[in-house]
């Protein structure tokens, strides 16, 4: 543990140095180097701005996320536990899958105003085929022996999905949720961008038509920060505490 | 015994497995088995013992005929324990009664100490030998009391040491608690140090091909061998 932290450690100041050296080595203001954007960021959360802009991301991130994970879960089983509707809707779940996200946010725009309905159906439209593909995997894997156990020994509905289908669902759910969080980051920047007035994607086109890289680098950074905090604290944690029963 | 409403009564006309054509596994099986006997069903493997255990369960109803079970709880001790890896021990065990139920902890309890591993209480599965799992698939069978008692094969792929302890183990615990038994097993010594009467499956499709009672005072090991020598 104690060595992966070092490694980890030595890795991030071996990509600080090299940043360091490109920015004077290039000496241009389109390239600065890493204290400038830390200053920068420093500044932004000083003055309450970028707060406020990352706090309005996250929230989009959170409410779409959620949304995408019920929706795409419900689909996923569905497809995953009969083969009637698999046979009639898989084909439908390709053709979203490779719908380009780009695609679905203007669509939403266009259909539904630029509003912040649009803008959540649109990540969360994004990423539901995604999340159901997963799903689907993790519903047809389900272990029948254990369900005539559960059967045998009377569990019920209840303690079934429980004790039995939940804690098989759980690495899949958790391979989804880890792969969605980091694409609808990405989505809901872009709807940012296109159609809002807030939120880290629409001070990233502000700061770039004034062409401040700096800003970009500033928000960029505070931006990993909080994914990083998302995965070290709840992530991984989850996924050590779901580990626990193996051998 | 007189035959009551108490008595495991199976009577399967038919099992057949889909296909084209479908495949013909058991035929016309009749078997009554009074309260509180206990009945191995022996046979080679892949006869349709299994299957047929698996009708009695109530996990398969596709097939023609009827089967009256006891009255009361039914348990299974299955051939894979069929443990919830991701439950400790006790909580494999608190699963199988209802959340209500008074004192639980203290059955668990006495439960793991009859089967031998009352120190293992708050362990998971994956951590335990198989014959350990085994103990405590046979424990939360015991746990629930159970009218009729399915057991399939549940010794199988034990060094014999092992067997030989979990059979006196079952032996202990039925007489402690007896309940209706049906083993399944395709090893006739096994059969004849537990079962009080022997049913030969056999043929194909199978059907019942031999009913034989054993009726011995003593089960050692000496004893067994004779009964097994006076079958041939």
């Amino acid at each position: 543990m104690i060595v992966r932290l070092w490694q980890h450690g030595v890795s991030l100041a071996l990509l600080i140095a090299v940043w360091q050296l490109a920015a004077s080595f290039a000496d241009l203001r389109e390239l600065p180097p890493p204290l400038s954007v830390a200053r920068a960021m420093v500044d932004g959360l000083a003055a309450g701005e970028m707060l406020h802009h990352v706090a309005v991301t996250l929230a989009r991130v959170a409410a779409s996320f959620a949304l995408a994970m019920v929706v795409g879960t419900a689909v996923g089983l569905a497809l995953g536990r009969s083969a009637l509707l698999d046979r009639l809707f898989g084909g439908w779940l390709l053709f979203f899958l490779n719908l380009p996200a780009l695609v679905v946010i203007i669509l939403c725009y266009v259909w539904f105003g630029l509003g912040e309905t649009a803008a959540l159906t649109a990540v969360a439209a994004s990423k539901i085929p995604n999340v159901a593909v997963v799903m689907r995997e993790g519903a047809r894997t389900l272990d029948e022996d254990l369900r005539d156990m559960a059967r045998v020994f009377r569990f019920g509905p209840w303690r079934l999905f429980r004790h039995v289908v939940m804690p098989q669902l759980a690495p899949f759910l958790l391979a989804a949720a880890r792969s969605g969080l980091s694409l609808i980051w990405k989505i809901v920047l872009v709807v940012e961008l296109l159609g809002r007035s807030n939120g880290v994607g629409f001070q990233l086109h502000v700061y770039f038509q004034l062409f401040d890289v700096t800003a970009i680098l500033a928000y960029a950074m505070a931006f990993i920060l909080v994914v990083q905090a998302i995965e070290w604290g709840i992530l991984q944690p989850a996924e050590r505490r779901l580990a626990r029963w193996r051998r | 015994m007189p035959a009551g409403g108490d008595s495991l009564r199976i009577a399967v006309d038919a099992k057949d497995y889909p296909g084209r054509p479908p495949k013909a596994v058991l035929r016309a099986i009749r078997l009554e088995v009074p309260r509180h006997q206990v009945v191995a069903l022996v046979g080679p493997s892949g006869c349709g013992k299994t299957t047929l255990l698996n009708l009695v369960a109530g996990l398969d109803d596709r097939f023609t005929g009827t089967i009256h079970r006891p009255p009361g709880r039914l348990a299974v001790v299955f051939q894979n324990p069929r443990l919830l890896p991701w439950r400790t021990v006790a909580q494999n065990l608190a699963l199988a009664l209802p959340p209500d139920t008074p004192d639980l902890d203290g059955r668990i309890d006495a439960m793991l100490e009859a089967v031998g591993l009352a120190g293992q209480r708050d362990v998971f599965p994956n951590h335990l030998s198989v014959g350990m799992q085994r103990r405590v698939a046979v424990a939360r069978a015991f746990l629930v009391e159970p009218a009729l008692l399915l057991l399939d094969e549940p010794f199988v792929s034990l060094d014999a040491a092992t067997a030989e302890r979990l059979r006196d183990l079952l032996r202990d615990l039925l007489a402690r608690r007896p309940a209706t038994v049906l083993l399944v097993t395709h090893d006739l010594r096994e059969a004849i140090a537990l079962a009080d009467r022997l049913v030969f499956l056999g043929g194909s499709p199978a059907g019942i091909i031999r009913d034989v009672a054993v009726d011995l005072p003593r089960r050692d090991a000496a004893a067994v061998e004779a009964f097994h020598r006076s079958m041939a």
